[in-house]
């Protein structure tokens, strides 16, 4: 079922979707997906529905602003322990410094970035399995 | 409703489609490319509005990656916000539909060990540019990194720590902050 970072997608939905297959197969994995987001889709709506009308008190940004920084803090973290797994790799780790460089630092969009990179780092990877 | 459509829900297609298909390693990975289409290409949100909807979507209950469901709501109500979320999970679940029974046929093969050696370190460098492109954006400037970096080091120090307490007490602070008048 490791379907890791090799295809796209939220993590949660690749799995409902492996999950819907495997029980109902076509139709299993078209609806174990919108079962999986229904919930989250409906509360969002409802919050962004509250949000829109409290969105003149201004005590409340300064609160999202601390959620945001957090939030923020929550996905470096899990980036540099995904970045620290791979240290003993320099390769792995020029590739992420790359990626950090290109997208997060000088704003390139993804796309172009990642159709120069992929290849890049899969021919790299290959190479370099082939050769050791 | 078709200006409406050419409107708001064809942009909204346009950057969520493709960036479902470049969500390597989870939703999270495009929030660089989310915050850069909302903020400055498309003006879809300004920087306030970006940073409060990132910080909703987040802390909110659920997968914690509704932020296109929330932008779609701003700019288009219901139909806004379900095509933003259709766009931005179905091509991806469409793929891995097709992919994912070829893809396990091939594991073991050197390339397929190749493919997941080589876009694993994207992925991680993709999560730190979302980071970054937020903090960029972030109204609260200089706080907001220096918040960040706390949280970051916290979790990364007790990898264990939930989450949601940490959210409770950053927005606590700022906001307690911001309502003794400490910052102008």
């Amino acid at each position: 079922m490791a379907i890791g970072q090799s295809l796209p997608g939220a993590n949660g939905v690749k799995l409902s979707v492996l999950i819907g297959r495997h029980l109902r197969g076509g139709i299993g994995a078209f609806a174990a997906p919108l079962a999986f987001l229904s919930g989250p889709f409906v509360i969002i709506l409802v919050v962004g529905a509250i949000y829109g009308r409290i969105a003149n008190y201004s005590p409340l940004h300064a609160v999202l602003d601390g959620v945001a920084a957090a939030v923020v803090g929550l996905t470096l973290s899990t980036g540099i322990s995904a970045v620290a797994r791979g240290a003993g790799d320099w390769l792995a780790v020029a590739i992420s410094a790359v990626t950090v460089l290109c997208v997060g630092i000088l704003g390139w969009p993804m796309l172009p970035v990642i159709l120069v990179l992929a290849p890049v780092s899969i021919g790299l990877m290959l190479v370099r399995a082939r050769t050791a | 409703m078709r200006e409406g459509f050419a409107g708001s829900l064809l942009p909204l297609f346009a950057v969520f489609a493709p960036l479902s298909l470049l969500s390597f390693g989870g939703s999270n990975s495009v929030i660089a490319d989310i915050a850069h289409q909302s903020v400055a290409v498309q003006h879809w949100t300004s920087e306030r509005e970006f940073a409060d909807l990132f910080a909703l979507s987040r802390a909110a209950p659920g997968p914690g990656s509704m932020l296109a469901a929330l932008i779609g709501w701003k700019l288009g109500g219901l139909a806004g916000a379900l095509v933003a979320t259709v766009s931005f999970y179905g091509p991806a679940a469409i793929v891995l539909y097709f992919a994912a029974k070829l893809w396990g046929r091939w594991r073991g093969s050197a390339w397929h060990t190749a493919v997941e050696r080589g876009m694993a370190p994207i992925a991680a460098g993709l999560f730190l540019s979302g980071g970054i492109a937020v903090l960029r954006v972030a109204p609260a400037g200089l706080t907001a990194w220096v918040a960040a970096g706390a949280a970051a080091a916290a979790l990364l120090y007790w990898p264990k720590l939930h989450p949601l307490p940490l959210l409770v007490v950053s927005g606590g602070i700022f906001g307690l902050v911001d309502w003794l008048g400490l910052v102008s």
